[in-house]
């Protein structure tokens, strides 16, 4: 070997043992960093609430199907598939001023099948659903921009929307406080909404039942209250109270009333009171939170609802998390509702509408959620599978005659979220 | 029921006021975690709160905004 | 929105809170929760205080039974022995105790066997710390805190009034200093690093809007006998003060790593301290004992102030 080429590699191993040397202690300081992190209070800039000083993107794509209804359910003749929906949702935040930050949500869904249009006796004298004759296509695109001010203790926002169809366009504006008093260990919150929605029904020219174009208003007012129990538990309670008004029927269902089709005909003015109280308690010991929520509501078309949830997030070897999560909802019957009708009422309100009929539901979920940073971006991606069951039988109460048109479907949905 | 329900909702902003003790600005770790979020997921909780509201009679609690739908 | 400035005297240390406030009564509910925070944990972990948690510790000393720690204090050794490890055993909270031979007021050198026999009383590995249980074996041991308490006071006291709301602040203990936040229109603090032997003058500015930078040197506290200093920063292997470099100032994601990076340095010393800051990856500034600039933050050597002329007054002993 000669002198030069012994220099040479005397240099290559000096130079190896310097990185060698470096990585050691780069990884001394990620130690100190974790001992840092640790700290109470030391884990980064905390605020979950505030302003954001990053770019955050997201998207997500679902996909909505409903399952076949049983040809024991429906009328001969009609057994055509139902629903399926596709949803791309993107979601893009920014901080445009010290103090203040934007978002903008577009929502865009195709939508396809057919939907349940009334109901009949079947032989047996349960009733059937008669599904509609022709698969419905549609297409449904939202927007809605809000901005946000943080002061600081509070929060101030604005939001306006609009929702477009082939035969549905609607607008939609909101304003909404948050006040943290109490060393923030208690937070108020409050908002008003409005939307006014006109509806120009399709085929009105095979269909006379259909109405040529209708027009709905829909305010909504909300007061909630969260409160920190401890440093792991916290819970939320909101009041929300919406008015609708106008026309709130359904163009595209029909009734049978004695024997003949009618369309559908609700009240013009529905009062909707709901109570919603979240909790979640964090358990280090496992590196797991839990969430529990429970929603009371009621109507003045003498509907009471209730909806338990309930979520257990568990975090997995620092970069994943795994999301079961179950469901129950159990509703009454509208005043006005019935399957199908053997007397003609004197208020002429007649509906067959499953959404109005008495059921109950259950539905679970699975979710998973992976962190990953490439391209010197911090990423999450999510997965995620529900199916929603819903049945007479579910239902809190004792149901006669449940409604044959109620749903079951599967959702899965892919998301990715990054932050620059 | 309703009478059980209503007395719950009652009890909530109690409890709330009473067996909390004060956590401290600098205690707030636990309850910035991501997984503590009354929503974690914004556009997962957007996508449900439309789909539930469009199947069912209740109303997505929690705050106002969005707009209708003529959905089937 | 206005900057407001507040100075007191905490920790032994002239102290500094900057905040852009809105209005007046937000910034003195802000700087009266960062006093209040800063006067727990000088009441916690104060050696010089009978009632403080730091004097149940050591009092403990000897006791097989120890003593029970909470959260942050378990969190604050989890700390220390990190620290330790990744030093090589030089960062050592046990290590005070060898301040009873080394009297920086006294103007004399320890007496030979006095450092001999305390060196029982020294060392990490000696304690038996499994969280959160503590004991310290031999009567006379002690934990000192205050080698990094007030480079983590400064990183809390930033956290909590980010908490409180506040986005563009500095927090100074001292010369330990954790950023809020930047200016409001987004520029930096500008961080003047003082001069080991002309402490009132700084020597270079450092850019700050994040994290924390925190300086170790042997201006603080110091003994000077026959012409030589002697550095209040000693060696927990050899219970003598380190020699080398006048000052060490590191920047870091959080004041209380800057604060450990930059003692580890000095107590690596001229030869090993320079290198060790370099492969660690921080931003650093260090003058040799011959007042000569060097590492990253060092200001380009056209725009550096005339050194300080040889007669200007030493930092007086015990200062």
């Amino acid at each position: 070997m000669t002198a030069a080429a012994r220099r040479h590699r005397r240099k290559a191993r000096s130079r190896a043992a310097r990185r060698l040397a470096q990585r050691r202690q780069r990884e001394s300081l990620a130690a100190l960093t974790a001992g840092a992190l640790a700290l109470p209070g030391l884990a980064g800039p905390a605020g979950a609430e505030g302003v954001s000083d990053r770019i955050g993107a997201d998207y997500n794509f679902s996909r909505y199907s409903e399952h076949k209804l049983p040809s024991s359910k429906v009328a001969v003749g009609s057994e055509r598939g139902r629903y399926d929906i596709d949803m791309h949702q993107f979601r893009f935040a920014m901080p445009i001023a010290d103090r203040f930050d934007v978002g903008l949500d577009v929502v865009h869904e195709t939508m396809s099948g057919a939907s349940p249009w009334y109901v009949i006796p079947g032989d047996d004298g349960k009733p059937v659903q008669v599904m509609t004759g022709a698969t419905i296509d549609d297409k449904r695109t939202d927007l809605l921009l809000e901005g946000k001010y943080y002061m600081d203790r509070a929060q101030a926002s604005a939001s306006g929307g609009v929702s477009f169809e082939k035969d549905y366009f609607a607008i939609n504006g909101g304003l909404g406080g948050q006040l943290e008093l109490n060393e923030k260990n208690t937070t108020l919150s409050s908002g008003l909404g409005v939307s006014i929605d006109s509806i120009d029904p399709v085929d009105t020219a095979e269909y006379p039942l259909r109405p040529d174009h209708e027009k709905k208003q829909t305010y909504s007012a909300f007061l909630g209250l969260s409160q920190v129990l401890r440093r792991n538990a916290a819970m939320q309670s909101t009041l929300t109270y919406q008015l609708g008004h106008g026309y709130l029927s359904d163009p595209y269902k029909q009734a049978l009333v004695v024997g003949e089709p009618l369309a559908d005909s609700r009240p013009d003015l529905r009062h909707q009171l709901a109570w919603l109280s979240r909790y979640r308690h964090h358990f280090s010991s496992m590196n797991a939170s839990f969430h529990a929520d429970y929603q009371f509501y009621w109507d003045d078309w003498n509907i009471t609802a209730h909806t338990f949830e309930l979520a257990w997030y568990q975090n997995l070897f620092e970069a994943f998390r795994l999301i079961p999560s179950v469901r129950y909802y159990s509703q009454g019957k509208a005043d006005f509702y019935a399957a199908y009708y053997d007397q003609a009422r004197a208020d002429g309100l007649y509906s067959s509408d499953y959404r109005l009929s008495p059921y109950g539901a259950i539905s679970w979920r699975i979710k998973a959620e992976t962190r990953f940073t490439t391209w010197q971006l911090d990423w999450l991606a999510s997965f995620s599978w529900e199916r929603y069951l819903s049945s007479g039988s579910y239902a809190m109460q004792k149901v006669s005659t449940p409604n044959p048109g109620l749903v079951n479907f599967d959702l899965f949905s892919v998301g990715l979220t990054t932050r620059f | 029921m309703l009478r059980l329900a209503a007395s719950l909702l009652l009890a909530l902003p109690v409890l709330a006021a009473s067996g909390c003790a004060s956590v401290k600005p600098w205690e707030r770790d636990v309850l910035a975690r991501s997984d503590m979020a009354w929503e974690p997921d914004p556009l997962e909780a957007k996508r449900n709160t439309h789909i539930h509201y469009s199947k069912e009679a209740s109303l997505p609690g929690g705050g106002a905004g969005g707009g209708g739908c003529g959905c089937n | 929105m206005q900057a407001r400035k507040l100075g007191f005297k905490a920790m032994g240390s002239p102290c500094e809170l900057h905040l852009h406030a809105e209005s007046q009564a937000g910034f003195e509910r802000v700087a009266e929760a960062a006093c209040a925070e800063l006067a727990r944990l000088e009441r916690k972990y104060s050696r010089y205080l009978d009632d403080s948690l730091a004097s149940r510790i050591n009092a403990s000393a000897g006791d097989p039974n120890g003593i029970e720690l909470d959260e942050e204090t378990a969190s604050l050794l989890d700390y220390a022995g990190l620290a330790w490890e990744q030093s090589g055993g030089l960062f050592d909270i046990t290590s005070g105790v060898l301040r009873r031979a080394w009297d920086f007021r006294s103007g004399r050198l320890p007496a030979p066997g006095e450092i001999d026999a305390l060196r029982p009383l020294v060392g990490w590995e000696k304690i038996r710390w499994r969280r959160p249980h503590l004991v310290l074996p031999h009567a006379g041991m002690q934990l000192d805190f205050g080698g990094y308490v007030k480079e983590y006071a400064a990183d809390r006291v930033a956290a909590l009034c980010r908490e409180l709301g506040l986005r563009h602040g500095l927090v100074d203990l001292g010369g330990d200093i954790a950023a809020i936040g930047p200016h409001p229109d987004g520029s930096p603090w500008r961080v003047g690093i003082r001069h080991p032997r002309a402490p009132d003058g700084a020597i270079a500015s450092v850019a700050l809007s994040a994290g924390g930078i925190a300086t170790s040197g042997d201006y603080e506290r110091c003994l000077v006998v026959d012409g030589k200093r002697y550095a209040h920063i000693l060696n927990p292997k050899t219970g003598w003060p380190v020699s080398g470099l006048a000052s060490v100032t590191v920047a870091a994601s959080h004041c209380l790593i800057a604060g450990t990076a930059s003692t580890i340095a000095m107590l690596k010393g001229a030869c090993g301290g320079p290198a060790w800051l370099d492969r660690l990856g921080l931003p650093n500034l260090r003058i040799d004992a011959e007042g000569a600039l060097s590492g990253p933050l060092a200001p380009p050597l056209r725009r550096r102030p005339a050194p300080p002329h040889r007669s200007a007054p030493e930092a007086p002993a015990g200062g």
